[in-house]
């Protein structure tokens, strides 16, 4: 095919992609609204009845053990880590879905590579898991021995099980972390390439 | 249905086009083709009350649809979407009516196998896009434009020869 005859050759393209009527297109953009707001809903309310129980759990265990002031702050500080992370992470799915397309392909690279970046960057939740985690076990374990926060610590079976505990949990929460953010590095390095591509 | 949407979907089904059209370059697979299709509708549609040069839709559908589809491109192996939407009348396969132009499918074949950016400007060049058009879409300089567009045209035409021996 020569050169001149590329665009004539596209052309013909015109006459064959498909058209919808703008009922059809009314379907799918409502269709489209609809899944994207119930993809939203069913993460919030899978997150929200979570970190709901939890919750409640802690507040159960925690009046249950109301002359054990350590015990009592481990839970209170595990119920304010739940509740930022929550709200963090609603703020964090919306932010990450809720860009916007419509700018010049380099300017809307540079505003995604940013956003992802940031993102990535942010290594708080390498902490909190791990936090988590930790205070988590506590608030079980100590709960479950019957002795007091204190006591707990005088055990050599229990700093075992708690030892055990936190090896497979920061592995758990490690691994995953990692592949999420495997994914995204991903999605980074490409636009980044297709950013220093586009040169200047 | 309120009267912003009500415009929004006539200049849609007007251009429409352009959506298909970027969603046959930038994907082999058909229903691949359906999601991306859905989802530059829902970012144009996210995007249009913002639209204040009312004279520049065409650049602006075009920015979206290839920011969009790019967006998805690296998912399309990795994250399969959750199901299909109820009685979606996209699923019209285009592949299979270009089938029956050898010269059209030897094209797409073509344009399939540049790089993302060869296929995004030859795209555009393709659609009659003036530099300035394809500078204002891409957000490139002018020349920087006219030397993309000619790296591209040699790619392709690389490309084009390569399926053409090959036959």
């Amino acid at each position: 095919m020569e050169n001149n005859n590329f665009k004539n050759t596209w052309g013909k393209v015109n006459y064959k992609v498909g058209t919808n009527k703008k009922e059809d297109l009314e379907k799918i953009l409502n269709g489209k609204i609809k899944k994207t707001i119930n993809h939203f809903r069913m993460y919030a309310l899978i997150s929200t009845l979570i970190s709901a129980g939890f919750i409640i759990f802690l507040i159960i265990t925690a009046l249950n053990r109301r002359n054990d002031p350590l015990y009592l702050s481990n839970n209170l500080i595990l119920c304010l880590i739940t509740l930022f992370c929550l709200v963090s992470s609603l703020w964090s799915a919306r932010f990450l879905s809720n860009y916007q397309a419509d700018m010049p392909i380099k300017i809307w690279l540079k505003t995604r590579i940013d956003k992802l970046s940031k993102w990535i960057r942010n290594k708080s939740v390498f902490y909190i898991i791990p936090l988590i985690i930790i205070m988590t076990l506590l608030s079980i374990h100590v709960y479950y021995e019957k002795k007091i926060f204190i006591e707990v610590f005088a055990s050599t079976e229990s700093i075992i099980a708690l030892v055990v505990g936190l090896v497979v949990g920061f592995s758990v929460s490690f691994f995953t972390v990692s592949r999420i953010k495997k994914f995204h590095q991903k999605n980074l390095k490409y636009l980044k390439e297709l950013y220093i591509d586009m040169g200047e | 249905m309120s009267a912003l949407k009500s415009e929004f979907l006539e200049i849609l089904s007007n251009y429409q086009g352009i959506l298909h059209k970027v969603c046959l370059i930038y994907f082999n697979d058909e229903a691949t083709r359906e999601d991306n299709f859905q989802e530059i509708v829902y970012q144009l549609w996210k995007s249009y009350p913002k639209l204040k040069k009312k004279e520049s839709i065409g650049s602006w559908i075009y920015a979206v649809s290839i920011n969009t589809s790019i967006a998805n491109l690296k998912k399309e192996s990795k994250v399969s979407y959750t199901g299909k939407l109820p009685d979606t009348p996209v699923a019209d396969n285009i592949l299979a009516r270009l089938e029956s132009d050898e010269e059209l499918r030897l094209l797409l074949e073509a344009i399939h196998k540049l790089d993302d950016l060869d296929k995004t400007i030859m795209f555009l060049y393709l659609e009659e896009k003036s530099y300035n058009e394809i500078a204002e879409i891409t957000g490139l300089t002018n020349s920087n434009v006219g030397v993309r567009i000619n790296r591209a045209k040699e790619s392709l035409k690389k490309n084009l020869n390569h399926f053409s021996h090959g036959k």
